[in-house]
């Protein structure tokens, strides 16, 4: 199965949990939705196309966290509508400080394949993971084969649907995150029946818990269909 | 085309962005803590922006001012503020024309439109680790008895004798130019010679920027002393963990070389300022083009002139 591989590292990004207000905790892996807006973005792609390709499932993404040197805590004050608290409000916003990723893609549309390829090679944007100004650089970008392997133990993030499974810390020299789960949507209602655009909401069919972890490995109790990247010795499921 | 700028600053002696209060009497900076325990002070992209806003208005520049909404706004010829939510419309090559931060940084109004900013700016994080060091204030109140001393010591985290990194991305075909972003259509509403003009005068405010918290005690040059900028096609800012400095002063020369020989770029420039860092000379041989600082930034003004 042929599919492209790039590395991103960025320096301080923070990609939101959904339903914190006041206190925006982050995911330590930017979710299907975020990696798939970034693609579009350098692209050149346009809203609209952005949530056709997310509709059609287009795409496949596996994402493994290589690592996140630390955290901090930022604080963003704004202006509000309201006359309390003299119309001013903070919001506390988790950020990770200097996160590396390895990420798949697996891109049924031939040509779609060859358009991102080329926009991650040649961006046409500055490309951002999180808020406008989280900069990522892209680098490494590679197309390679990756088999099927018979094991069930993945290093990748992937989705929670119901399966058991086993975590292992890899290097306890190394700083571990252990699994943690939270919900991610992976399609959006963003048009009406009109086809105007809409405040973006979360398709609840389509909302999955992301499982993600840094420094471990995961056993699944049953099979699963995963890949593996002998080079990187990465095994991946993609999602 | 985009214009990649990646440098370092030094800090002497500074508190440049305020974090949340422990309770008690400090004032904290806004810090990272690192994997191994290491604290890192840092500055947010927005307080950046708010500083290269105040930078642009030291430079001449007009600013918006902002409403009690928190909306930018301006004043129309007889002195009334323009609700630019509603208005946005039919002011709206005025807004562009004479307000270089609505043009440079973007603006969102839930009913007037939004605009990417075509300059992004990441955070300034410091090389080195924060020291723990504190600077002492004393915050006087009246006694109640007229023969009792008063006076509270405040703590104020300071980070000295640092350096700071932080990375500028500028999308040129961006400026002047308000883009569709369901469709990417363009709307040109500066002509090229002011796209330069807003162009050089962005780059002198990087040339002189300054600003930061507690300035009045603590006054403090955040402007460039090493500097790489490149102009590139493409919007990858591949300087983005490049810079690294020792803690004897030295930067980091591999680090950037094997940046630029990845990278595909139209030209890049290094500039460097005299006396700060300790292997200047090698540096300068090491790489083709190195000026210094000021320089550096010349050479990237008026690239919007001839197109």
């Amino acid at each position: 199965m042929k599919v492209i591989r790039f590395e991103i590292q960025g320096l301080m990004n923070s990609y939101r949990i959904p339903f914190f207000r006041t206190y925006h905790k982050s995911f330590l892996a930017p979710p299907k939705t975020t990696i798939i807006g970034m693609l579009c973005n350098i692209s050149l792609k346009s809203q609209k196309e952005f949530f056709e390709i997310l509709d059609k499932e287009v795409f496949e993404v596996s994402v493994v966290i290589n690592e996140i040197k630390g955290r901090a805590k930022d604080l963003w004050s704004y202006k509000t509508l309201e006359k309390k608290n003299m119309g001013k409000s903070v919001v506390r916003r988790d950020k990770l400080f200097s996160p590396k990723y390895t990420i798949y893609l697996k891109i049924k549309d031939k040509k779609l394949y060859n358009e991102i390829l080329e926009n991650l090679r040649l961006p046409k944007n500055t490309p951002s993971l999180g808020m406008d100004d989280e900069l990522i650089e892209i680098k490494n970008i590679k197309t390679l084969e990756m088999e099927e392997h018979d094991t069930n133990k993945i290093n990748s993030i992937f989705l929670d649907k119901n399966i058991s499974y086993k975590a292992y810390v890899k290097d306890l020299s190394k700083s571990i995150e252990l699994p943690t789960i939270n919900l991610a949507s992976t399609k959006f209602i963003a048009f009406d029946k009109k086809n105007k655009r809409i405040p973006k909401e979360s398709n609840k069919d389509f909302e999955f818990s992301q499982v993600e972890y840094l420094n471990c490995e995961i056993e699944f109790a049953k099979d699963i269909e995963s890949f593996v990247d002998v080079e990187l010795n990465n095994k991946v499921v993609f999602y | 085309m985009f214009l990649n700028i990646a440098y370092i600053t030094k800090v002497n002696l500074a508190s440049l962005n305020g974090s949340e209060g422990t309770g008690g009497n400090i004032t904290e900076m806004k810090k990272i803590a690192s994997a191994n325990g290491e604290e890192y002070a840092y500055v947010s992209g927005q307080a950046l922006r708010r500083y290269f806003k105040e930078t642009l208005l030291q430079l001449g520049q007009r600013i918006t001012e902002v409403s009690e909404n928190g909306n930018p706004t301006f004043r129309d010829e007889n002195g009334k503020y323009i609700d630019l939510d509603k208005k946005l419309k039919d002011v709206k090559e005025l807004a562009y024309k004479k307000f270089i931060d609505l043009d440079l940084f973007g603006y969102m109004f839930p009913n007037g439109g939004r605009r990417w900013s075509p300059v992004k700016v990441t955070p300034l994080i410091s090389i080195l680790p924060y020291k723990g060091e504190y600077d002492y204030l004393t915050r006087k109140q009246k006694p109640k008895k007229e023969n009792e001393k008063s006076g509270n010591i405040v703590q104020i985290e300071i980070d000295t004798l640092n350096f700071m990194r932080g990375n500028i991305m500028v999308n040129t075909s961006h400026i002047g130019n308000e883009i569709d972003e369901y469709t990417y259509d363009v709307n040109e509403i500066l002509d090229n010679e002011e796209k330069n003009s807003r162009l050089n005068i962005f780059l002198d405010a990087i040339k002189n920027f300054n600003g930061g918290a507690k300035q009045s005690r603590n006054l403090e040059d955040i402007s460039p002393k090493f500097i790489v900028i490149a102009k590139q096609k493409t919007g990858n800012p591949f300087l983005l963990n490049s810079l690294d400095v020792d803690i004897e002063g030295n930067i980091n020369i591999e680090n950037i070389k094997e940046s630029i020989e990845d990278t595909d770029v139209e030209s890049l420039t290094i500039g460097i300022s005299k006396g700060i860092f300790k292997n200047e000379e090698e540096i300068k041989n090491s790489f083709e083009n190195v000026v210094s600082v000021a320089k550096a930034i010349e050479e990237y003004k008026d690239i919007l002139k001839s197109k």
